[in-house]
């Protein structure tokens, strides 16, 4: 499914908070399928607006969730932990270090080092998987994806320690750019439909803000 | 394309037997590791792609940062005194490995006390670990430091040469220094280039290393809790020694100095061909004797603390490198122990000038690095600035150097004295920067009063007999 609609967002000062944004929905096709099919989707689309330089930033907000936990933390601390993952906060791997010394390596790996390569999911997999078994099926998505990036000659970048929104997201998140702008976002986020009353469907998406979108392309048109 | 191999770094020394062990017992078995081969470079058994290749301890952590090895294990103290200067390193610390290991402790004399030195004047400290030893000074707010980056033997300079000395506690306390607080907690680790663990797949190395036995988690630099001082810090100088003091070499050069005194008809108890006290004491009224590494010593002598010492001109060319307008002269030339330092090259290569050389390496790519591998980091940018070497790169070692030449580097700057090492490792001097002998150094201004007369007595008879040596 996909929709162009007006979507309404707190923001401060004048700012609008009126927002034209542009989607994709897909509900159907687990990870294995559906990631690769979402993410050729949005290449096409931003090289039919004629965008170059496309680069693909590539999360999973399963893998922090899964090391987080087998630290021992619950939820409310995998989230403030994860908060302060994102700042920069490198005592937080010292403390989680201490807690799981035999994780020292994946959580360095994961926080510290930035992947752009199959081989770095694989160095991924082999630090974490004896530590963390439950990261299993996210390091497969996220080489599923990096497999299918690599057959389309896509540039990417794995970054495993900034998933957006970690609450929202289940799986694979990424953000697309062209000449370094933000263009598009999304992920997978199998979770929603039950969240919301319904039966358990696993999904995925992306969006783009029109506007934003809009002055990225007539930018790139005067140069 | 033909896949490059997985490049592991392990250390020589005394880690090497316990490593070759554990290694043994994760599949990771290079032969002749274990052994003390003298071999430099081994394939490991059933894992095809992966080589490894042994330094010394403390080259390890800038091989992996440069990218030249994508896995490595080596002492922490060693990757902290990069990481803690360098924040964005290329280096990932992956695992603390079970294997003995030894602190870095602050050490001064017996009676010693940090804050009574830091509120007495300027403190002086010595050690090999410069960016650590800054680390955790600033953090203990010592407010007037002069830190003294030496090549080794850091223990030799308390107390008269220094207040302080920073490094291995057991080499502080076999020279009776006493430990005044922890600088750094040691550990071995296994790590990571970043660029490797970002871009390839490196399993097959990282596996068994992976399931080495864990360590202490607890290592690395410590953050020391500063120092209440209860005064203000003094700012007065040093007073005026009036003893003349000599510093004596040990190792390589100890015979020759030995030889060269005895010529001289001078001796000091204590240092003869097979003896080496850190304190030789001399017959002659108002001498005083050290010996220290022959490395240290222009430093020593800039510094003010000998009125002269026993070295070699190329350790005074080094020197002169780093610090050209430095106070340090030669006083006379000991005429012993021909050395000679220079670049070296591997002994097939199809050239017989450097400049032949350089145009055979860039035959292909004109944009090609050079890489210098040497002990003498400064001689080796001076160098290739004096060749014009265009872009190159400087490779700092502190041993094992001639397994670089021609894998690791295109160029060893090198010392010599016979050249039997550099042949049986298929190695030739293709340029001599420089022709060295043991030589007296000095203050490039000579001391007034009895220091000044004594050091022309000894220059005059050091001179007089080894003009005819050899």
């Amino acid at each position: 499914m996909s929709y162009v609609e007006p979507v309404y967002r707190f923001e401060p000062g004048d700012a609008d908070r009126e927002l034209w944004q542009c989607g994709v929905e897909l509900f159907g096709p687990g990870a294995a399928e559906g990631d690769p099919e979402l993410l050729r989707m949005a290449l096409e689309l931003l090289t039919a607006l004629g965008l170059e330089d496309l680069r693909v930033d590539l999360a999973h907000a399963g893998l922090i969730r899964a090391v987080l936990a087998s630290a021992g933390l619950d939820f409310a601390e995998q989230l403030s932990s994860y908060d302060r993952m994102l700042e920069g906060d490198q005592s937080l791997i010292e403390e989680l270090t201490a807690a799981q010394p035999d994780g020292a390596a994946a959580l360095r790996l994961l926080a510290d080092v930035d992947g752009d390569s199959t081989g770095y999911v694989a160095n991924l997999r082999t630090t974490m998987l004896p530590v963390v078994p439950a990261a299993e099926q996210a390091l497969a998505e996220l080489e599923g994806i990096a497999t299918a990036l690599d057959a389309a000659g896509a540039m990417y970048r794995i970054l495993p320690g900034t998933a957006s929104n970690f609450e929202y997201y289940s799986g694979v998140t990424f953000r697309v750019t062209a000449n370094g702008n933000e263009c598009i976002s999304g992920g997978r986020y199998d979770g929603l439909t039950e969240s919301v009353g319904g039966s358990s469907v696993p999904a995925s998406g992306f969006a783009a803000s029109l506007s934003q979108l809009a002055e990225v392309v007539t930018n790139g048109e005067s140069k | 394309m033909k896949e490059l191999p997985i490049r592991v770094a392990l250390p020589r020394g005394e880690l090497r037997t316990p490593l070759a062990e554990q290694l043994a017992a994760v599949d990771f078995v290079a032969e002749g590791y274990g052994e003390g081969s003298r071999s430099y470079r081994f394939d490991v058994n059933g894992r095809p792609g992966v080589q490894v290749r042994v330094f010394s301890d403390e080259d390890i952590p800038i091989q992996v940062a440069l990218g030249n090895y994508d896995l490595a294990i080596c002492s922490r103290a060693w990757v902290d005194e990069l990481l803690v200067r360098y924040r964005h390193d290329s280096i990932v610390p992956l695992r603390a490995l079970d294997l003995p290991s030894e602190r870095l402790v602050i050490g001064g004399a017996a009676g010693a006390n940090l804050e009574a030195m830091a509120t007495a004047g300027p403190v002086r400290v010595a050690t090999e670990y410069p960016n650590v030893a800054q680390h955790v000074l600033t953090r203990l707010r010592i407010p007037n430091v002069q830190l003294f980056e030496v090549w080794a033997q850091a223990q030799a300079w308390p107390p008269d040469d220094a207040e302080l000395a920073i490094g291995l506690q057991s080499d502080l306390e076999a020279d009776n220094l006493v430990t005044l607080a922890e600088a750094h907690r040691g550990g071995v680790w296994l790590i990571g280039n970043r660029e490797s663990l970002a871009q390839r797949n490196l399993e097959a190395a990282l596996a068994p290393l992976m399931a080495l036995p864990l360590g202490p988690s607890a290592t690395g630099v410590v953050s020391p809790t500063p120092l209440q001082l209860t005064a203000v810090p003094s700012m007065a100088a040093r007073p005026e020694r009036d003893t003349f003091r000599i510093a004596v070499p040990d190792g390589h050069a100890q015979r020759h100095t030995v030889a060269a005194l005895a010529a001289a008809g001078i001796e000091f108890e204590g240092y003869t061909a097979d003896r080496a006290d850190r304190w030789p004491q001399s017959s002659i009224d108002g001498v005083e004797v050290k010996m220290m590494r022959p490395q240290d010593m222009p430093r020593a002598v800039a510094l003010g603390g000998f009125d002269m010492a026993l070295t070699g001109q190329d350790w005074l060319g080094v020197f002169d490198s780093l610090f050209p307008s430095a106070p340090v002269t030669q006083l006379c030339d000991l005429q012993r122990s021909d050395y000679r330092l220079g670049a070296v090259v591997s002994e097939d290569l199809p050239a017989e000038t450097i400049g032949e050389a350089v145009a055979y390496w860039r035959r292909d790519d004109p944009g090609r690095t050079i890489r210098l591998a040497s002990e003498y980091a400064a001689l080796a940018d001076q160098y290739a600035r004096d060749q014009h070497l265009g872009r190159y790169r400087v490779i700092p070692l502190s041993g094992a150097s001639e397994g670089f030449v021609p894998e690791d580097a295109e160029i060893l700057i090198e010392g010599t004295e016979t050249g039997t090492t550099l042949k049986a490792n298929r190695l030739r001097m293709i340029d001599v920067i420089m022709m060295s002998t043991n030589c007296a150094i000095g203050n490039s201004t000579r001391p007034d009063g009895r220091r000044g007369e004594l050091r022309d007595e000894f220059v005059e008879r050091l001179s007089g007999a080894n003009a005819s040596a050899d």
